[in-house]
């Protein structure tokens, strides 16, 4: 993953604007603070416990903190009254573009002005550097669109009910966009890279760590089709794996499997304000979002050509907290139209998508084409996948080609393969935009692999989970696909499915429906997930004031899995509090630790870093972010507190060590000393000029990257490829420069693959109406190993979310590709049915958490770990409810009926 | 466009507005006019419920859930309207909100007003006709059942709502 990274991330400064983030600081409202409003003892609970989420009370009060709710009267120098714009879209992708008319309107309902790609062409507006098609942000005239739904013009309003009422005519509005002669459809084209993984294991006995033969782990990736002696060898295998599949005598199963286009659906539609400051200079955007810094940095790039007429020195981004985002929200191109929209205003830009524009152009799940073929031997030993996976990637590239890798990645299940060939890819086509969404591609692998190996067992007539069984990795050994560590608990997780009264029972409850109207039928699926990408980032600061109270400061973003409830009780370990704020979606902060984000090698540079920033995704609260936080917090204490501590103590405590020490009941405690506050501590650690803030940076492919790092004399190691600290009194952050620093290579992250994997599971009951053909989950088991947990209602949170979108996912979600997709602006929530409560079972799934394997077993992502197994299992309930093997999901009436009529 | 003379009640304030819109939404009215953003908008065409408000149409009269997105204020001329921002009283939590905190409900809370405020018009609707104990997740069906919420599964909504439920005096008989 991380070489084809490479051309992805870019630094900030190559755009020389420069990025200012801030954001909503709800806490700081007047209804917040009214300490009254809180139940008594605020949302902290003791150290290292919350008694509900630090954005509760915001939440469950109705104050602004989503980007929706903000009007430019809200903000503090935005020029009001506010210009309320349209995107205006394409509706067709199969003739030229020749213009825009809006005469169809009623007068009173035009805009009062228009921007097309003749104004940004003519004022030299830039691409951000991330994007493919190479901008065409609004589409030029003499060309067929990219895509169905890409931009054609921005439309200005400079009233909110006027743009209201002219708004239903303007959704799907194809005779505003005027066409010119047929032209030849895209032919779907990949995005690239795409990805290949060969692995081969060594004959006979090898051990397990010297059994591989051939796998991305030892040389990198390969590319089969291209030149060059290792991709020569990896064809050679390639072949090898067909031959083998089809002469080896192995049962071989081979089947197709298909997902479709669905919609994140987070509540709030797309929504933000900018405001071009001229006098200023300065970009004012306001959006919330999963990825601030890529937003900011595409609005500083668009304006940084030299020959822009648009004069931006620097983009100040305010982060709201998002209204959902289920990674809709990453990379969206959304605040692309905000930056362009000011460019064009002297007042505050405002555009607020309704449902209709949600669905027609906001980021979707990627549909899937999975063409799987498993070789088994006699004894029911897995041997061979080959597992070729088409997604449909849309008209931008967005994320896909990394979405494809993650399907890649996740190929081969859960399962031990000798032999498997894997090749994924992301195709550019026609469609609306694919990109990044709750499981990032490997709901795709998993609803192909759990499917066909039900329908394995089926065919040998063994139990299903028991065939899972004899295949699965073994603890510590490393995934086929190539990541050194298959997670623990898969086989704990197996175990106690088969155990379970509902897989038990599952025969007779199914014959005893056998003659009723309603039928009943049990499924079981299996998946591990990556959290994090192999190559992650992150930036954080601790900080305590004089009266002990502790700040942490953070890029990453709460879109409501619980972030910043997370972060604000991970300081308790090291400090023996929870933290009283925590600021979310930070970014210019971090500049002091003047980092340099390449892949290119630079290990003599001390700021270097192969990612700085990464934008918030890919269920890493727990695995990544918090270690940071934690990390910064021992440094903190180690070099700030602890010294203070001793002060207080006197000369006697001179010698003690953090190991001497530990906090109890609030107090920080020594034997034969008396016990201290952090209050009392912070106070002097100001008054003495110690540290009182650490700022750090850690770097993780499969391990952390760590270095040793000296303060006031004490050099120690620490696991972060960054450190500046504040001491009390002064204004500033000095660095600390890192020495015999162990960081990574583009090659030694390939080498040792730095994904890391948590596990679920889930058992699910169906009933389906024989008439009807309805399927409706009707009770559940749902496992999950999340390793340490950090706070146990959000961990279950976030399993009954990802229950309920993997009901919708099985059963009720779909967009149809293409011009039947939601681009006929006629998508909404009366066609596009997301799981009700009647839809869940929510009472009757049972959560069973797996405890730690270890007292040092990390915490694990959970928010997509916990969503891969659910759809698989429902069509699996479906297939023993039915007799019928659905290989395309969602699985609706129609489909039922059709089997069954 | 029929204007209206405008005269209603959003949490016990006086609103009074000559010549406005009668068709406009009270969604709109909400958070464009009065800046009350707590009351959310997702669908806008009565399906999600997010918009939910409570409506009395006199003071102590009943209260009834509304969908401020396709309600025009010319429904509510002289109507009580509780949002989400009016639940607290003298600086106190409603026993829901503290529920709902308690029990993790929401998780990016753009659900939480709906939600909130529908099963607020469940409990006026209990304390006025009290059911048995083995009926109160049927009417928390009933109440919050058409509600979408994204994000959560439900369980911790519906969960908080029956402790409520069952910890008020009155609202259950048995
Ligand atoms: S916004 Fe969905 S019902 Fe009103
Ligand atoms: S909490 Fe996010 S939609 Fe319900």
């Amino acid at each position: 993953m991380a070489q084809s990274r490479r051309d992805f991330l870019k630094t900030a400064a190559a755009s020389g604007v420069a990025i200012v983030v801030s954001r909503i600081s709800f806490l700081d409202s007047p209804q917040a603070q009214a300490a009254t409003m809180d139940p008594p003892g605020g949302w902290m609970g003791s150290p290292g416990h919350a008694r509900y989420r630090i954005d509760g009370l915001a939440k469950v009060t109705g104050q602004k903190i989503y980007a929706r709710d903000f009007q430019a009267r809200d903000l503090n120098g935005w020029p009001v009254p506010e210009e309320h714009v349209f995107v205006l879209c394409s509706t067709f992708a199969d003739r030229i573009f020749t213009g825009i008319d809006l005469d169809f309107l009623p007068p009173d309902l035009r805009p009062k002005r228009v921007v097309t790609a003749a104004d940004l062409q003519r004022d030299g507006v830039g691409i951000a550097n991330t994007d493919f098609p190479e901008g065409r942000y609004l589409l030029p005239t003499g060309m067929r669109p990219d895509y169905l739904g890409q931009p054609v013009a921005l439309l200005f309003y400079d009233d909110y009910y006027t743009l209201q009422r002219a708004r239903p005519r303007l959704l799907y509005a194809p005779q505003a966009v005027e066409t010119g002669e047929a032209a030849p459809l895209l032919v779907p084209i990949p995005f690239e890279p795409e990805t290949s993984i060969i692995h081969v294991v060594k004959d006979g006995n090898a051990p397990f760590a010297e059994r591989e033969k051939f796998a991305q782990t030892i040389g990198g990736p390969v590319r089969p089709t291209e030149p060059g002696k290792r991709n020569a060898d990896a064809m050679k295998y390639v072949d090898m794996i067909g031959d083998k599949l089809e002469s080896s005598g192995w049962e071989v199963h081979e089947q197709t499997y298909e997902t479709q286009i669905t919609d994140p659906m987070f509540m709030e539609p797309e929504s933000g304000l900018a405001w071009l400051d001229r006098d200023d200079k300065t970009l004012h955007l306001l959006i919330g979002s999963q990825s601030p810094e890529y937003d900011a940095r595409a609005a500083s790039e668009i304006y940084a050509p030299k020959d822009c007429k648009i004069d931006v020195e620097k983009v100040s981004f305010t982060a709201c907290y998002p209204g959902g985002g289920f990674g809709g929200r990453d990379t969206s191109i959304f605040g692309v139209y905000l930056a362009l929209a000011a460019a064009y205003s002297n007042s505050t830009i405002r555009i607020a998508y309704d449902r209709y524009q949600q669905f027609m152009t906001g980021i979707k799940r990627h549909s899937s084409h999975i063409e799987l073929t498993m070789g088994i031997d006699k004894a029911g030993r897995f041997q061979a996948v080959r597992n070729h996976t088409i997604l449909n990637g849309g008209g931008r590239i967005n994320v896909s080609a990394y979405v494809a890798q993650v399907a890649g990645i996740m190929g081969a299940g859960c399962y031990d393969f000798p032999l498997a060939d894997i090749w994924s890819r992301a195709e550019h086509t026609r469609a609306m935009v694919s990109g990044s969404v709750r499981a990032f591609g490997s709901e795709n692998s998993s609803f192909a692999i759990e499917s066909m190996i039900d329908e394995i067992a089926e065919a040998r007539k063994t139990d299903a989970i028991e065939l899972r069984r004899k295949n699965l990795l073994q603890p510590g050994w490393s995934i086929v696909t190539g990541a050194p560590k298959a997670p623990p608990a898969l086989h704990e997780i197996c175990r106690k499915a088969h155990a379970h009264p509902m897989w038990r029972d599952r025969a007779k409850k199914h014959a005893a429906h056998a003659k009723d109207r309603i039928a009943y039928g049990v499924g079981f699926a299996l998946s591990m997930k990556n959290y994090g990408t192999g190559a992650d980032g992150v930036f954080q600061a601790v900080e305590v004031d004089e009266k002990g109270r502790l700040t942490v400061t953070t890029h990453g973003v709460d879109m409501g899995t619980g972030t910043a409830t997370t972060l604000a009780i991970t300081p308790a370990r090291s400090l023996g509090a929870n933290a009283h704020e925590v600021k979310t979606g930070e970014i210019a902060i971090f500049e002091n630790l003047e980092m340099i984000e390449s892949f290119d090698d630079l290990k003599e540079n001390p700021r270097w870093t192969p990612i700085a920033f990464m934008s918030h995704k890919a269920a890493t609260t727990s695995g990544r972010w918090v270690h940071g936080v934690d990390a910064t917090s021992q440094v903190l204490f180690e070099v700030g507190l602890l010294p203070a501590a001793r002060s207080l103590w006197g000369s006697r405590a001179s010698k003690l060590a953090p190991k001497d020490v530990h906090w109890k009941d609030g107090k920080l405690q020594a034997r034969g000393f008396k016990p201290l506050s952090l209050a009392e501590i912070a106070a002097k650690a100001h008054a003495d000029g110690h540290v009182v803030s650490a700022m750090t940076h850690a770097f993780f492919s499969a391990e952390w990257a760590t270095a040793d790092y000296t303060v006031d004399g004490l050099t120690k190691r620490w696991p972060i490829d960054a450190l500046a600290v504040r001491r009390g009194g002064a204004a500033n952050y000095e660095i600390v420069d890192r020495k015999n620093a162990k960081l990574f290579t583009v090659e030694s992250m390939w080498e040792g693959n730095g994904q890391t994997f948590g596990a679920a599971a889930c058992i699910v009951g169906v009933e389906i109406d024989r008439h009807s053909g309805e399927a409706k989950v009707v009770e559940g088991v749902h496992f999950l190993a999340p390793g340490r947990i950090l706070v146990r209602e959000l961990v279950e949170g976030q399993m009954e979310g990802c229950f309920s979108q993997g009901v919708g996912y099985a059963l009720l979600e779909e967009l149809p590709p293409y011009e039947k997709g939601a681009i006929d602006g006629k998508w909404n929530l009366n066609r596009y049915h997301v799981p009700l409560s009647a839809d869940c079972a929510i009472h009757s799934v049972e959560k069973v958490i797996l405890p730690p394997e270890s007292p040092d077993a990390p915490a694990r992502g959970v928010a997509e770990v916990a969503f891969c197994p659910v759809a698989p299992a429902i069509a699996n309930a479906v297939a023993h409810a039915t007799g019928h093997r659905f290989r395309s999901i969602p699985i609706t009436p129609e489909k039922i009926r059709a089997v069954w009529a | 466009m029929a204007t209206i003379d405008l005269d209603l009640t959003i949490n016990d304030e006086k609103y009074r507005r000559g010549d406005i819109d009668g068709d406009l939404k009270l969604v709109d009215f909400l958070r464009q006019e009065v800046g009350l953003t707590g009351t959310k908008f997702c669908c806008g065409i009565a399906v999600c419920r997010v918009c939910t408000v409570a409506v009395q149409r006199v003071p102590g009269g009943h209260q009834e859930a509304m969908r401020a997105c396709t309600t025009p204020v010319s429904d509510l001329n002289g109507k009580i309207v509780t949002t989400v921002e009016g639940l607290a009283k003298d600086g106190e939590l409603h026993p829901l909100q503290t529920a709902f905190l308690e029990n993790f409900s929401f998780q990016c809370g753009y659900s939480a007003p709906g939600f909130l405020m529908a099963s607020y018009c469940l409990l006026d609707r209990l304390k006025r006709s009290p059911i048995p104990t083995a009926d109160v997740d049927d009417a928390i069906q009933d109440a919050v059942g058409q509600h979408v919420c994204r994000c959560t599964g439900y369980v911790r909504y519906h969960r908080a709502i029956r402790q409520v439920i069952l910890s008020t005096p009155g609202l259950v008989t048995a």
